[in-house]
């Protein structure tokens, strides 16, 4: 309450009212030194390393082309590039969100469609692309790079100790995690409390095929079920259960403290999505881990997943630079990009062509055949309020037992009736 | 004559000397408060797409802002907002004024515990709020300590439980500056004359009865500005949520404010649900603005006339 802070807050309101109404001010001006430098900016920090080790190999071959990469972290990412583009000065290839999150980039006419310039597209499947195809023209605004899908880590260490073998039904599962509990160790790392309600999303993401099965997605699409569907709120129920199972103050633990409790060996098994692989290995070097699907009730089911395109590279309209960006975007496409991001990053990449080295990213590109796309995000994370909104807020409560399951499912139908309109 | 002309036009030079000096600060003003200002204004009457401005709405925003699904997380802030400012009022600037109250009658090491009440001050509110969510964590040190005093049992979820998140965050922010109503207070009650309180003891008030019905009318403008300064900040509150609780105010949207709605219209919300929408955002900023500026108003007025002048 000092006047510090009075001004500190003033001057954030004015940027908070006002950001959007004098954004081009803010933007920092990329390098354009020489015509064959393309300028490509992307969220993605950790990778850093990796992406500039890739981009290496690829100015090595392509004489006259430089790819000058800039990093800006995540939660700052999608306001600087807005800002950016709307001022004339964003990069020559953006990385871009997927889905709803794309939308307004391409609504406001920042990028280029790239189906004719980029040919190497066709090569890529559908649940890559769909994450960057533009809403009201269906054309593609993006390359995906990969195609991430959820399931459980385990710590193979711990399962070899206790002499537990991966789980084929749900039954086998819960007397999995009661051995472990019994033990004295935690079965299941999640949490999501401090804003990572996000992590308890993805784990519904690998709780609920199993239980809707792959067909809910399109009958969620097109408006034959709804989330009140009694299939969806067993998948919530399910994953309420689980919470025996969960960290000891499991409301009060959040994604970083989840995380390394299973790096650390405290915790067995743990629910996250694709690219945890990398950040697992990079923290903790020794950990002996893989995936698995989530089991379903019956033995012989085959076992879903939860998939979706992480995001893209586009070509932003304003660009000076156009044709050397294009041959970048080209290669990003490509079978050889695509192997470099599988052996280097360890997540699935976009194109299924490549020859896996990393146990885990097999195990990960096996489940990957069986998938559904991940439903709270490819289907409804379009417009405001979206499903995850709700369901990252109401969680914890409902696996606390606050809030019914069948009330969560209601309030996130509710909220996205408000815009969705199902395809017929 | 003449010498009324000199002096007239001597005054008029000073006048025109004097609109010349404030130019530069009225400039800044105007750049910096006024066109952003009337720019977010402007901006609330548009739909807009990405982070452009599409098509005149007229007051489409307005009333989108008050019904399903806005509606409810609007009032939601609101009372989130007004149970923080009561809360303030009555733990930090309470507190504050019987904090102050000990330390005048006991004049002996004031200036000490003055700064120890307001060290925390120093701290940003970022770090006020990653340092309580570290001691509020299952398995921090206020677990340890009620589990060791045997007033608690298990693990302490405080902050991941939606009917205790807000409390704890008003308990935090209201820890955070504890020490400045001390500051006030303690400052206005050296201002009344000794005589006053001598002239009271005399007459056989006790300290209870000195407190409130002498010190406390005496201490109305430090009181008002109290109260608007923590109106002000209260319905501002955003830093200690977006620390502790990130920008949804989960969980259950328990902890969300007026600022942490703003932000997640105009910004998105974390866990890449990134969608924005400006128009809906600016058309809260407008209606915060409103609130802020006439409760504002309405409270100077208020203290203004309960001043007791001696």
């Amino acid at each position: 309450m000092s006047m510090l802070s009075l001004h500190r807050r003033a001057a954030l309101g004015l940027i908070g009212g006002l950001a959007a109404a004098c954004a081009g001010v803010f933007a920092s001006l990329p390098a354009r030194a020489a015509d064959s430098t393309v300028t490509l900016w992307s969220w993605r920090t950790e990778d850093e390393a990796a992406m500039r080790r890739i981009f290496d190999a690829f100015e090595a071959k392509s004489p006259g082309i430089k790819v000058a990469i800039q990093f800006t972290p995540d939660a700052d990412y999608q306001n600087r590039l807005s800002t950016a583009l709307r001022g004339g000065r964003g990069p020559d290839i953006a990385q871009l969100k997927a889905y709803g999150e794309l939308q307004p980039f391409v609504e406001a006419g920042y990028l280029d469609a790239l189906d004719d310039s980029v040919p190497e597209l066709k090569n890529m499947e559908d649940a890559a692309l769909g994450g960057a195809r533009g809403r009201a023209d269906g054309k593609l605004y993006g390359v995906p790079y990969s195609v991430p899908m959820m399931g459980v880590f385990y710590n193979q260490d711990i399962f070899a100790a206790q002499g537990i073998e991966i789980p084929k039904t749900y039954k086998d599962f819960t007397a999995v995690c009661e051995k472990l509990k019994a033990a004295g160790i935690t079965p299941i790392a999640t949490g999501g409390a401090n804003g990572s309600a996000w992590e308890l999303e993805i784990a519904v993401g690998v709780v609920g095929p199993t239980v809707y099965g792959p067909g809910f997605y399109d009958e969620m699409m097109s408006g034959k079920a709804t989330f009140e569907d009694q299939r969806y709120v067993a998948a919530l129920k399910r994953f309420a259960e689980l919470k025996p199972y969960f960290p000891d103050g499991f409301a009060g633990i959040d994604y970083t403290t989840a995380t390394q409790q299973f790096i650390g060996g405290k915790a067995a098994m743990f629910l996250g999505g694709s690219f945890e692989n990398g950040s697992f290995k990079a923290q903790n070097p020794k950990l002996k881990f893989s995936i698995f699907p989530f089991p379903a009730d019956d033995a012989g089911a085959k076992l879903y997943t939860s998939a979706f395109s992480d995001g893209s590279y586009g070509l932003v309209s304003e660009s000076q630079n156009k044709e050397a960006a294009t041959k970048v975007l080209g290669f990003i496409a490509s079978a050889e990009f695509a192997q470099m991001f599988a052996d280097e990053l360890g997540w699935p990449p976009a194109r299924t062509d490549v020859t896996v080295k990393d146990p885990v990213l097999a195990s990960m590109m096996e489940m990957a055949k069986n998938s559904t796309p991940y439903l709270t995000l490819v289907g409804f994370r379009w417009q405001s309020p979206t499903a995850s909104s709700v369901l990252q807020s109401e969680i914890i409560d409902m696996v606390e037992g606050n809030i019914a399951p069948e009330k969560l499912a209601a309030d996130m139908q509710a909220a996205v009736a408000t815009w969705f309109k199902p395809k017929q | 004559m003449s010498t009324l002309r000199r002096t007239s036009s001597l005054r008029r030079t000073q006048q025109r000397m004097a609109v010349l000096f404030t130019l530069p600060a009225l400039a800044v003003y105007a750049l910096f408060v006024l066109y952003p200002l009337g720019m977010s204004l402007w901006g609330s009457f548009f739909v807009w797409k990405g982070l452009r401005m599409v098509e005149f709405a007229g007051l489409s925003n307005f009333s989108r802002l008050f019904v399903f699904p806005s509606g409810a997380r609007l009032y939601g802030a609101l009372w989130h907002n007004t149970a923080w400012f009561f809360g303030i009022m009555l733990f930090q600037n309470g507190i504050g004024l019987l904090f102050a109250w000990l330390l005048f009658l006991r004049d002996r090491g004031a200036a000490f515990f003055q700064s120890v009440f307001f060290f925390p001050a120093v701290l940003s509110p970022v770090i006020v709020g990653a340092l309580w969510r570290l001691l509020l964590a299952p398995g921090g040190v206020v677990e340890w300590a009620l589990n060791g005093l045997g007033l608690h049992q298990g693990s302490l979820t405080v902050l991941g439980n939606s009917h205790t998140a807000l409390a704890m965050l008003i308990a935090v922010d209201a820890w955070n500056w504890m020490g400045l109503p001390v500051l006030i207070y303690t400052a206005g009650l050296r201002q009344i004359s000794g005589q006053i309180f001598e002239a009271a003891k005399l007459d056989g008030a006790g300290n209870a009865r000195m407190l409130f019905s002498i010190a406390l009318p005496l201490l109305m403008p430090a009181l008002g500005t109290l109260t608007t300064l923590s109106f002000i900040n209260t319905f501002n509150q955003f830093d200690i949520v977006y620390v502790m609780q990130g920008v949804q105010g989960n969980p259950s949207y328990s902890t969300d404010t007026l600022v942490t709605y703003f932000y997640r219209l105009a910004f998105g919300a974390e866990g890449a649900v990134g969608i924005t929408d400006i128009g809906l955002a600016l058309a809260l900023g407008t209606v915060l603005f409103l609130i802020l500026s006439i409760g504002t108003l309405m409270m100077l007025r208020f203290f203004d006339r309960r001043t007791v002048q001696l």
